[in-house]
């Protein structure tokens, strides 16, 4: 096009010069001739200005894109020119002689029509079949978002059986520039075990696809290896997604660069993928062998142990390894048969699957460590292993080959650590049952004593008792302090009768009884007057206790005389004591202190 | 006049003998129906003697037997419960709750009780609470004693072991008398309940058109907090609480 701009260009002031009014309006094709589902370029140039250009009526051919519209503009000499291109795209879809008619436009008021191209269509690549019929679609565009944009599900086969291998696949369509995307909802996939091929997470590869004569951007958002798990009709579910894109606005603006390039705004629609329903068929009941259990595709089976004579005691590798194609990672636990003397322990389990030809690939080995705990000849017996042929539609049983495992006597034998210890059986609970009724029931009415009065009286009792102990208790000491207080009280009018009586003694001269008297008198008198119980009276505790009523030290010290010489005289009589003396002495002495007592 | 008051006395004596001989054959004729899995006929003969002897633990716990048999659950874990409640000590009620308990719907989780308050609760069911009860007035009658000793004895060693020792039989024989009341209390007063009903629907208000705050299913046992003539405001060990109709539990 550039090239033909830049002629036109070259020779303008030659066209001018000859003829100011002369446009040219021509059109030309990249190709004369072309072969089938080819592409190839028609183009409309006009030197000048124009308007109104009517396209030429294409109907042999597919228009891929156009009419793209380019102007130039140039200026020589002080003189402008400009020039417009119009051009198409087109796919040739028949074979033969075409000619295309010209196209119009507006000069000045005027219609110039271009010349006519022919072009010749040869055999070449097949056509698709919807551009041969759906040619009149093209041109009317549905404004419906849906045949711009959607996201499509499909899936390789629509009737399976269980466990036989479905590869669905969700695409997203589109013509339009996707802004953002927001993935609403994964399809839920129930009814199937599956593997994913490919994920949201994976980079999405972008390809073009032809649809219904239109040409799409495909990416493929999910791609998944599906096993059916059950039998029916199970719908895949839907996946949905949020997309925006930019779309041309149908407002119009007074903004000129609106006008100018056409304004954009963006949309957001929600896309849902269709819905697809699988029949899913049970495997057949027919020649089912008993050890089927439920394993779809095609395998094979081997089993290998890593030593066939060992000693007791010593561990032994079994290995199974299941190979082929199918639901490898859904396979049964093998149970191998292994003799009673052999401890077991649990397989540790190793997958190694890829996908291959739409379908799980690859091996699974079993890992069993078995240790025979007894010497002898063992025969392990052949895996049973069964599965359902896709391919011929009928079940298989394979088995593995009998392995056997020679065990000699090994020379520790003390040294074995048993895991199973000895023969003693835990007692398995069976079941549980609520125990057996009572048989014997005693039928006593329960005499209530709690909170009756009986019982009220009972625990107050105690109490009421330990009171009146007490109140006894205290009585007996008011009782005895107060028989103290009348001795005390007497104390004098006592004492007077003893000295009157040794008084009495002393005139009748009899000596020993007047000291008696005079004594027991002074005792007397003071353990009345100083509430000393009789037993405990002595010198000491008198003294004390005349100390104690705070007596004046010289009346203490003649009291303690007046004892002490009564005391001589009584145990000494050989000693010089004016009795009369003494006597007066004992008599003032009480006085003193009964009164100094007094006062206090 | 003599001879007619020993006639009367023969008669009571007679009659209750007779009362006496009539139960045990009562009991004798369910036990073999219950042994032949006639379970409706044993609960009906049960059920005769219980309205004599309306506080028997081992009658309840038959009865709960039965009604298990008969897969009624609610109503078996009914009995246990009153069975447990005159007798704490009932070990085959215990485990016969245990696996009535296994068969109710609702599963609630209880709340871990604090150990010392399992160490008292343990040690509380080993007396009955009339037992506690004159055990406590025992230790009060020899704290009596110690008193005495304490008052008028002269010498001050034996007054001061006396009076420590009056001093604690005092109070272990009060705590002893705490204990007979808690239990009684814990027997009688304590509100539980049973839900009979299949599905009882537990409202935020004792009105019908009220929130259904939760549903509970047969044989939960709940406590009841309120009563209403027509409603009771339960809670479960969980602390979840609400309204239920009357007529939707059994009191334990």
């Amino acid at each position: 096009m550039i090239k033909n701009v830049i002629y036109t260009l070259l020779f303008l002031p030659l066209f001018y010069k000859a003829d100011a009014q002369n446009y040219t309006f021509s059109a030309k094709s990249s190709h004369s001739q072309v072969a089938t589902s080819q592409q190839f370029k028609i183009e409309y140039t006009l030197n000048g200005s124009g308007s109104n250009f009517t396209p030429p009526d294409i109907k042999d051919f597919k228009i891929l894109s156009g009419p793209n519209q380019s102007t130039s503009m140039s200026w020589v000499n002080g003189q402008t020119s400009s020039a417009i291109s119009y051009s198409y795209y087109l796919l040739a879809i028949k074979e033969g002689e075409f000619v295309i008619p010209p196209a119009k436009i507006k000069i000045n008021n005027e219609v110039v029509e271009s010349n006519s191209l022919k072009v010749t269509v040869v055999k070449g690549q097949l056509v698709p079949q919807q551009y041969q019929q759906n040619q009149q679609q093209k041109t009317t565009e549905s404004n419906d978002i849906s045949d711009y944009i959607f996201i499509r599900l499909s899936t390789d086969k629509n009737e399976v059986y269980i466990g036989e291998p479905i590869v669905a696949s969700y695409k997203l369509y589109t013509r339009v520039n996707i802004v953002d995307n927001d993935l609403k909802k994964m399809p839920d996939l129930n009814g199937f075990w599956s593997y994913e091929l490919k994920d949201l997470q994976d980079q999405t590869e972008w390809q073009t696809e032809i649809i219904n004569g239109q040409r799409y951007n495909v990416a493929e958002l999910k791609r998944t290896l599906l096993y059916p798990q059950r039998s029916g009709n199970i719908n895949l579910d839907v996946m949905e997604m949020d997309i925006t894109i930019q779309q041309r606005s149908n407002k119009k603006t007074n903004n000129l660069f609106d006008q100018f390039f056409g304004s954009y705004e963006n949309v957001r629609y929600n896309l849902k993928s269709n819905k697809k329903s699988i029949k899913i068929n049970s495997l057949p009941e027919v020649n089912k062998p008993t050890t089927f259990n439920g394993t779809v595709g095609n395998f094979s089976i081997e089993v290998s142990i890593n030593k066939n004579k060992v000693k007791e005691n010593e561990a032994i590798d079994y290995k199974v390894k299941v190979l082929g194609s199918g639901n490898i990672k859904l396979l049964e636990d093998i149970k191998p048969d292994f003799p009673e003397e052999f401890e077991v322990y649990d397989p540790e389990i190793k997958d190694n699957t890829t996908v291959k030809n739409n379908t799980l690939t690859g091996t699974r080995e079993y890992h069993y460590i078995i240790i025979p705990r007894e010497s002898g000849n063992y025969t392990i017996n052949p895996i049973i292993f069964s599965y359902f042929d896709l391919i011929t539609k009928k079940y298989k049983t394979l088995s593995s080959e009998t392995l056997q495992i020679e065990v000699e006597k090994s020379n520790e034998k003390n040294n074995i650590v048993s895991f199973n210890n000895a023969n003693k059986k835990d007692i398995n609970i069976l079941d549980n049952d609520i125990r057996y009724i009572e048989q014997q029931i005693i039928f006593k009415n329960k005499k209530q004593f709690l909170s009756t009065p009986i019982y009220f009286t009972l625990v107050l009792l105690p109490f009421s008792l330990m009171f009146f102990l007490f109140l006894l208790y205290r009585k007996n000491i008011e009782r005895n302090k107060n028989i103290w207080d009348v001795k005390s009280r007497n104390a004098g009018k006592i004492a007077k009768k003893y000295l009157v009586n040794a008084t009495q003694h002393l005139q009748k001269n009899e000596s020993m009884l007047f000291y008696e008297s005079l004594s027991k008198g002074l005792f007397n008198y003071f353990s009345d007057k100083l509430i000393i119980p009789f037993s405990h009276l002595n010198l000491e505790i008198i003294i004390e206790k005349l100390y104690e009523r705070k007596i004046d030290a010289p009346l203490i010290s003649k009291t303690q005389d007046v004892i002490n010489q009564c005391e001589m005289a009584r145990f000494a009589p050989l000693s010089t004591v004016n009795n009369s003396l003494l006597l007066e002495k004992a008599k003032e002495t009480i006085n003193e202190i009964e009164r100094n007592i007094g006062k206090a | 006049m003599k001879v007619n008051i020993l006639l009367l006395l023969g008669l009571i004596t007679f009659s209750q003998i007779f009362a006496l001989d009539n139960n045990n054959n009562a009991l004798d004729n369910a036990n073999t129906h219950y042994t032949e899995g006639k379970y409706e006929n044993a609960l009906n003969l049960y059920h005769s003697l219980l309205r004599q002897h309306p506080e028997n633990a081992s009658l309840h716990y038959n009865i709960g037997n039965c009604y298990y048999k008969l897969e009624k659950v609610p109503l078996s874990i009914y009995h246990y419960e009153k069975a447990l409640k005159i007798n704490p000590n009932h070990e085959d009620a215990i485990h016969n709750l245990q696996l009535a308990n296994m068969r109710t719907v609702d599963k609630i989780q209880n709340p871990p009780t604090f150990f010392i308050e399992n160490i008292i609760k343990s040690f509380l069911i080993l007396f009955s609470y009339n037992n506690w009860a004159i055990a406590g007035i025992c230790l009060l009658f020899s704290s009596v004693i110690f008193f005495i000793f304490f008052l008028f004895s002269v010498s001050i060693k034996i007054r001061k072991i006396a009076f420590y020792l009056a001093l604690i039989f005092t109070l272990s024989g009060l705590i002893f008398q705490l204990f007979a009341h808690y239990q009684y209390h814990m027997i009688y007063n304590s509100k539980q309940a049973i839900l009979k009903n299949t599905k009882s629907n537990i409202l935020s208000a004792p009105a019908e058109n009220s929130k259904k705050l939760f549903v509970l299913h047969e044989g939960t046992k709940v406590s009841i907090l309120k009563k209403n003539p027509q409603w009771f405001y339960i809670s479960l060990p969980n602390g979840n609480k609400g309204w239920v109709k009357k007529d939707a539990l059994l009191e334990i």
